[in-house]
Parts: structure tokens; sequence; C-alpha cells
């Protein structure tokens, strides 16, 4: 067993509290907003899930933002565009509910990876906020699908559309900060 | 040292205006702002998925009750983060799990250096796994005042124990969590 008392610091070594204030928020698996909206008796308006606009935004420029880059072979975040890809696939089968779920719970971890940056632009706030909210709205149309049914599948695939076009997004901010290319100017642009 | 806390999120007078007028969409915007933070405070103190749920769900629940008494003579997120810190250690109580005898005891304060946590500790999940092995009221010690930013003094009220009390929790935990992280660190290597 190492002594492990008294060894003399490291030169690498993390402060305790930058270290616990580093780690990442855990997200709930689940909302509990429905749960709460119904306990409290709130009067809740029903929103039908559609993609409204700052998504169709979004895809539109993290698209033409991918035409227009150059596009370095290691750029951190890089694999989120390939998975995004692939994870927008529209072949969907009944047994597929359990690998949805796993794809879209791979997909958060990835959006949590490549959003670990405290300097975000303006922008990219409002954006992810669109993006939270939208998620919310599945996620509240979950809770009430029964399990496994079809409509529980569409809106989990749904979900991965979702998340598929922020990782886009995303991915596209961090190799324009790579590229050393203001974000907000080239989406005004594209615009 | 600036210590900011997930919770530090300013709502506008207006949002809690409307939420007090029970807006459903008012008070689903302040559920979005806060559900991590709150979930993320309940599994650090309390380490378990079903109870970080349950808080999450109880936490708004009062919040929502009581908001109409909320005054606004602190920020709305401290008032949000100690309904949340309570519901935490309200359940901690009533677990009834007495911490190991030698978790009570008095423990020296720290050395200057014993602050530093080996580079093992920049690993998210060595970190985590870490926390999950010590005792939850000294992680949760640990948690309100080096990630929350609480004072001993405050910390020694919730818990309803003294400020030394709370001293030798963080003294402890931060030496279990130096020695957890230098075996990961050696086991590795």
């Amino acid at each position: 067993m190492p002594d492990v008392g008294h060894n003399p610091p490291s030169e690498r070594a993390v402060p305790i509290g930058e270290a616990l204030r580093a780690l990442p928020l855990e997200a709930p698996p689940r909302s509990a907003w429905p749960g709460i909206a119904a306990a409290a008796k709130l009067d809740q308006p029903r929103r039908p899930v559609v993609t409204r606009w700052p998504y169709a935004f979004a895809t539109a420029a993290a698209l033409a933002l991918a035409m227009l880059l150059p596009v370095p072979d290691d750029v951190p975040g890089g694999e989120t565009d390939a998975i995004a890809t692939d994870a927008a696939s529209d072949i969907i089968t009944p047994v597929d509910l359990p690998a949805l779920m796993q794809e879209s719970a791979r997909l958060e971890r990835l959006i949590a990876a490549v959003n670990d940056d405290p300097l975000q632009p303006a922008d990219a706030l409002v954006l992810g906020l669109a993006f939270e909210d939208e998620l919310a709205d599945i996620d509240a149309a979950l809770a009430t699908a029964p399990r496994g049914s079809r409509d529980a599948q569409d809106l989990w695939q749904q979900r991965i559309d979702i998340l598929s076009r922020y990782a886009e997004l995303q991915s596209s901010r961090r190799l324009l900060a790579s590229a050393g290319q203001p974000y907000e100017t080239t989406l005004v642009a594209l615009h | 040292m600036t210590r900011r806390s997930a919770f530090a999120i300013d709502v506008p007078d207006a949002l809690l205006d409307r939420a007090r007028k029970r807006d459903g969409a008012a008070c689903e915007q302040l559920y979005r702002g806060f559900e991590r933070p709150v979930y993320g405070l309940a599994m650090r103190m309390l380490g378990c998925p079903d109870a970080a749920m349950d808080v999450l769900q109880d936490t708004f629940l009062k919040v929502f009750d009581k908001l109409p008494g909320f005054r606004g003579e602190s920020p709305f997120w401290g008032w949000l983060r100690q309904v949340a810190v309570n519901e935490c250690l309200m359940r901690l109580r009533s677990r009834g799990r007495d911490e190991p005898a030698e978790a009570e005891a008095f423990e020296p304060d720290l050395h200057e250096h014993e602050g530093l946590l080996p580079p093992q500790a920049a690993d998210a999940a060595a970190l985590t796994e870490a926390l999950g092995r010590l005792p939850e009221k000294t992680r949760s010690v640990l948690w309100l005042y080096h990630a929350e930013g609480y004072t001993h003094e405050e910390i020694a009220a919730l818990l309803g124990q003294s400020v030394s009390f709370s001293k030798s929790q963080l003294a402890r935990g931060t030496r279990k969590l130096r020695t957890l992280l230098q075996l990961t660190e050696a086991s590795h290597a």
C-alpha cells in the first residue's frame, strides 16, 4: 500500500474545491415536471410536440457551417458529427426501443461533454434553452405514453433527432472556435 | 476565493410574480432552470437516484406552495437551494443510519497542502466514485462547504451540530478523499 499520508503535493495537484465544483451536474433520468405540475394542480396548457424555429435555424446554420468550414481530423468534439448523423437514421423497428433510449442517453452525455465551456456566446445559450424546452415537451409526453407503445417509440426517436441536431450545432460551434472564427458573427451572416 | 454555486441563477421578478400566481408556464420555467442543480445536489448528498428524484419533486412542490410568502429579501436561488438542502437533510436523518463511530470523532485541522487532491481528482468518474465512498454526512459537509459555499457556522446550524464538528468532518472527508484518489492513482500506475 502506498504511503498516502505524507506524499508531497504533485505539481498537477488540484485544489479540492476546484475539483468538486468542476464535476458535471447530473441530470435526472426523467423529468419530474409532469408529476409536479399534476400534484401542484397548476394550470398547465398542453403543448404539441413540434420543432420550433430555433432548431430549424440551428440545423440550417450547423449544416451551412459544416459545408463552409474546413474540418480538421483531430478537432475536439469532431466525433459528435458522425455520431449525430448516424443517430438521425429513420430506420426504426418495433424492437428498437432500448436501443433508442440508449442512443438518447449517449447523445446527452456527448452534448454535456461538448457543452463543457463556461464561455459560450449568448446565441449558443439561447439555443441551448430552446433545446431544453423541446426536450421538456417530449419528456412530458413520454411520461404519459404507454411504455413500449408506438407513440413512445416515436417520441424517443424525436428525442434523438433533437439531440442530434443540437449536437451538430455544438460541434459546429467548436469547429468555429478551433478555426478562430467568431460564432455569433457567422450565424448572423448565414441568417 | 470565488465560490460559485450551480444554483446561482438570477430569476426575473416578473417570472417570480407569475409563478406566485401559480402560472403553470412560469412554474415550469423555474423548474427547468433549477432541475439539474437540485437533482445534482441531492445526488451528491444522498447518493441515490430514487431519493434524489424524490427530493427534486418535493423541493419544487414546497417552493411553489411557499412562493407567495417569499419576500425576495435574499436571492430566489438561495432560498430554493435552502429548501433542497433541507429536503436532503431530512432524508439523511430519516434513514436512521448511524455513521461509524470514528466519523464523529475530532479530526485535526488540515495543513495547507492537504487541501490539494492528487491529479486523479481531475477525472470526474474517479472523483465521483471516491466521493461515493465517503460517509453520507461527511460527504454532505464537503459538498456544502466547497461546492455550495456554505460556512462552517451555517453547516453546523443545518446539522444541529457544533462548528468544530463541521470542521472535523471537512478535514476527515478531505483526507479520506486524498487517500482514496491516491490509491486509485497507484492502482493505475
